[in-house]
């Protein structure tokens, strides 16, 4: 029993770690409640946009970070998953792409293990929308392949891409910044690699990278960047996140999210944890 | 190319079958001997490790990231769907259809009851014909259910439609046509390679 009470005992020195490394980066924390309308929550973004929506725009001083913990339904675990999630709101665009970034590089700095042993993947929504369109994929085409990957059928979503180039298919799979990039530059000769390079830049000096434009996050309100850590050969993310657009009753809120799962970072860095808590 | 790190997760039955034919035309050494009960074989350079379980445990063992890959039908999985899991690939084998069927081949006239162990998929379809079902969860026999009076209609899997024919069934509607499909574990497809090699192997025939 002693193993079992200090096993929950430590994660929760963990949890109390990581809020505390949110709350001295200025960070705000919001109540939400684990249960709406009869549907266990699975997500807490919504419920933080609800509640700041409650308040005036004008009250709201932007860029606003703030964080909500608590538990997650996960219906592919069929369990609940003690979560942290972390929102960077407002019209920063992709400059808060590199703030998120830079946050999730400074948690893992904290834990050398966890640095080595995670491994982040990173996939682009508009990206993916302008290699459709330059692809002259219709409208409803392109949509049925969104829901596809969203739904993780890889299967309709190449069909659905059959006439496409073979290196517009070839961005589906997971690859290294450098191929990722050398394909993207024969398809889309304009689009903005300086700020691709700048987020690979600040998530490798830390992680290693892959880029995958399969990956399209668990939502539908992202937008842009979409991103997963990754435990190796654990098979379960580490944290899931991207930059979003929700409607919350006629007003539209920005930002860069994520969900840090904190099972998964336990058993990535409870080797480190001995020496980190006195 | 080694397959010491890759695992694959296979359903027994029909799939196995399949699978088996398709190992054997890849070149991949099939370990399964017909005669034993094993279950589980470790992985070796020269051919994935495998699991053999249940059809419906098998999106759960690749979604926990048991296994890194699995077989499984197209009608598992949307019955029972799994946000961890990827399906990447149509294997084009262990087709069959999910059907609605029933005494006449007629569409239920008003409210009615349909016996199923597709409860999900059979929902989906009717909610999505705006038609009015009760549900009665069966796990098998259901061609018995119109015949015993349990239920007018029933959806259910068919492969030569045999069965239903012999129960003086008729097939009223296909709702899924269903395959064997490769699924992988969404966290272990995208950190791990040689899962993509694997695919491309039993893709190659």
């Amino acid at each position: 029993m002693d193993e079992w009470l200090n096993q929950n005992r430590r994660e929760y020195e963990l949890m109390m770690m990581v809020i505390n490394q949110f709350l001295a980066q200025g960070f705000y924390p919001v109540p939400t409640a684990p249960a709406q309308a009869g549907h266990y929550r699975e997500d807490h973004t919504q419920s933080i946009l609800e509640l700041l929506s409650s308040f005036p725009e004008s009250h709201i001083q932007f860029p606003l970070q703030v964080f909500s913990l608590g538990p997650v339904y996960d219906p592919g675990y069929g369990r609940w998953a003690e979560t942290i999630d972390v929102e960077i709101l407002g019209a920063g665009g992709a400059q808060h792409e590199v703030l998120a970034l830079e946050l999730i590089m400074r948690l893992i700095a904290t834990w050398p293990n966890l640095a080595s042993g995670t491994l982040m993947v990173l996939g682009h929504l508009g990206l993916l929308n302008q290699v459709l369109a330059t692809e002259s994929v219709p409208d409803v085409t392109a949509a049925q392949i969104l829901a596809a990957l969203r739904s993780g059928n890889l299967v309709t979503a190449e069909t659905l891409m059959t006439h496409m180039a073979p290196a517009s298919r070839r961005l589906l799979m997971s690859q290294p910044f450098a191929e990722f990039l050398e394909i993207f530059r024969k398809i889309l000769p304009e689009a903005d690699f300086e700020h691709l390079s700048r987020l690979e830049k600040v998530v490798h000096q830390h992680v290693e990278t892959r880029w995958d434009l399969s990956l399209t996050g668990n939502w539908s309100y992202y937008t842009d960047l979409v991103f997963s850590l990754y435990l190796k050969d654990v098979g379960q993310p580490v944290l899931n996140g991207g930059r979003f657009i929700q409607d919350i009753h006629g007003r539209a809120w920005q930002g860069v999210g994520f969900t840090l799962y904190l099972d998964p970072l336990y058993q990535a860095v409870r080797q480190e944890m001995g020496s980190l808590i006195p | 190319m080694s397959f010491n790190n890759v695992t694959i997760a296979i359903a027994k039955g029909r799939i196995l079958e399949g699978a088996q034919n398709l190992w054997r035309k890849s070149g991949l050494p099939w370990p399964v001997d017909n005669d034993s009960r094993q279950l589980w074989f470790a992985p070796q350079k020269e051919r994935p490790g495998m699991l053999i379980a249940r059809a419906r445990d098998i999106p759960t063992l690749v979604g926990m990231g048991i296994a890194d890959l699995g077989i499984v039908g197209l009608d598992i999985l949307e019955e029972y769907p799994n946000t961890h899991v990827l399906q990447v690939a149509d294997l084009s084998f262990a087709h069959c259809r999910v059907v609605l069927a029933g005494q006449k081949n007629q569409w239920p006239e008003g409210p009615t009851r349909i016996a199923t162990k597709y409860q999900r998929i059979a929902q989906t379809y009717f909610s999505v014909h705006r038609h009015p079902v009760e549900m009665v969860p069966l796990s098998g026999s259901l061609e018995l259910a119109p015949v015993i009076g349990l239920a007018p209609y029933i959806v259910d899997i068919v492969d030569t439609g045999n069965t239903l024919r012999q129960h003086h069934l008729t097939e009223i509607a296909t709702i899924l046509e269903s395959s064997a499909r490769l699924i992988a574990n969404a966290s272990h497809w995208r950190t791990k390679p040689e899962l993509a090699q694997v695919r491309q192997v039993l893709q190659s025939e």
